[in-house]
């Protein structure tokens, strides 16, 4: 069979199969599982953004001798197949030295060929009058991991932009299993780390998401120090070696330094709250583990942490909520008398914050 | 603004004390004692808490309504 119907056939079984596209893009584009290949092969609906289906159409014909690679169209990625060496994609015999004929494809959503001069087309609306050949030919695999990275960015912003219970956000972030917050903070992670290990290190702007990079690594993923030392440590040396004005960058943008802040983090002896005395026990009234609500904002937490006095000795690092800020900073009360421990005294008087009796949750 | 690796971590803290403008996924968030109303109903518990326990958590203790702790060397009276 010659290629061209081969790569037809291939493409119209996988989507009578159901195994690439996607039900209902306007509502589902965006969904987080659509940006992974194992999820979009392994789910019973298979839904997968353009760039997946497209990998998942090459990775296919790849194991049925056909050459293919992934085309980074702009905001659609299609696939695109090779003529054999010598040969037409119609079987013909071509002359040597011809260019390798190539076809086009759109595994997620066309069971027909897309003929160049559409492609073209398309690159002059979104106003690419020249130089478009670049997103015709085949595309490195790391740009097509970069652009997956991307598609996560982009699910991640627009969750981040959702209000807390909205609905909408339930398909946007769900995934086979556990929990769909933890499972995008960790996609998103996973993102920025594809795009470090991705990028030309030649590139100027490789560090344009270090320190973001960094600062998400540092706050929530330390335990990754190893890998960050293994894999990136590299990366980041050459980077400042190849730099025009070799200079070493500062903090968050400073690989090793964070590191090293780490280390030092490690290295700290472990602060151990005690029960020691009557007055902790008459001021910290409850303990690690106890479940609760909170009286104003009604969120449940757990106990985690706590100081009998102020909040200079609560575990850290913490956080607070904007609106605990600002009832701190209004020396807003909240307290009604009786709830102030071992302050004793006027039951009326406000404890100031560094009286206070203060816990970390989760 | 950042934190040289050189300097006391405790400006490291501080930088990091940071301020939210939801509730997240974080995993310490500070309350004040004044705020806390104890909840004795297990089912009353959002599954996140669950997913999230483990990090200072062995178990929940379904009975009395409490996660059991695994920082005893953090706190070693509770």
């Amino acid at each position: 069979m010659p290629i061209r119907q081969k790569a037809l056939s291939l493409v119209r079984w996988l989507r009578a199969k159901n195994l690439t596209g996607m039900e209902d893009p306007e509502l589902n584009y965006r969904n987080i599982r659509n940006c992974f290949i194992g999820h979009a092969l392994s789910d019973p609906q298979h839904p997968s953004l353009p760039i997946i289906s497209s990998a998942i159409f090459c990775a296919v014909a790849d194991r049925l001798d056909m050459k293919t690679s992934c085309c980074a169209f702009p905001s659609h990625v299609h696939a695109s197949v090779f003529a054999p060496p010598g040969q037409s994609l119609d079987g013909t015999t071509s002359e040597p030295g011809v260019e390798m004929e190539a076809m086009y494809l759109d595994p997620y959503g066309s069971d027909e060929e897309i003929t160049v001069e559409d492609l073209r087309l398309r690159l002059v609306e979104f106003g690419w009058a020249s130089g478009s050949d670049v997103f015709l030919s085949a595309s490195p695999v790391p740009v097509i991991v970069q652009r997956t990275a991307q598609n996560i960015k982009t699910t991640y912003a627009r969750a981040q932009e959702l209000r807390d219970g909205d609905q909408s956000g339930v398909e946007l972030k769900r995934l086979r299993t556990g929990h769909p917050e933890m499972n995008l903070e960790a996609a998103f992670y996973g993102s920025m780390w594809a795009q470090l290990l991705t990028k030309q290190i030649s590139n100027i702007h490789w560090n344009v998401n270090l320190n973001s990079f960094l600062n998400r690594f540092a706050l929530t993923w330390s335990e990754d120090a190893w890998i960050v030392e293994k894999y990136l440590v590299p990366l980041y040396d050459t980077f400042i070696e190849s730099r025009p004005q070799p200079r070493n960058l500062v903090g968050w943008e400073n690989v090793r330094e964070i590191l090293a802040m780490l280390r030092n983090l490690d290295h700290r002896q472990p602060t151990i709250s005690r029960r020691y005395t009557q007055d902790i026990h008459n001021k910290v009234h409850h303990k690690i583990g106890d479940v609760f609500r909170h009286k104003r904002y009604g969120y449940v937490g757990v106990i985690n942490g706590w100081a009998a006095t102020g909040t200079t000795a609560l575990p850290t690092p913490h956080y607070m909520t904007a609106d605990e800020t600002e009832e701190e900073e209004e020396g807003d009360g909240v307290n009604n008398g009786n709830d102030n421990g071992g302050e004793g005294g006027n039951p009326l008087e406000l404890p100031s914050i560094r009286s206070r009796t203060y816990y970390t949750c989760l | 603004m950042f934190p040289p690796a050189t300097v006391e971590p405790a400006f490291f803290f501080f930088f990091f004390n940071a301020r939210l403008s939801r509730r997240s996924t974080v995993d310490r968030l500070r309350v004040a004692q004044e705020n806390i109303e104890l909840v004795p109903d297990p089912d009353l518990i959002p599954e996140t808490l669950f997913f999230m326990a483990g990090k200072f958590f062995k178990r929940f203790d379904r009975a009395n309504c409490k996660f059991v702790s695994n920082i005893r060397e953090f706190y070693p009276d509770d």
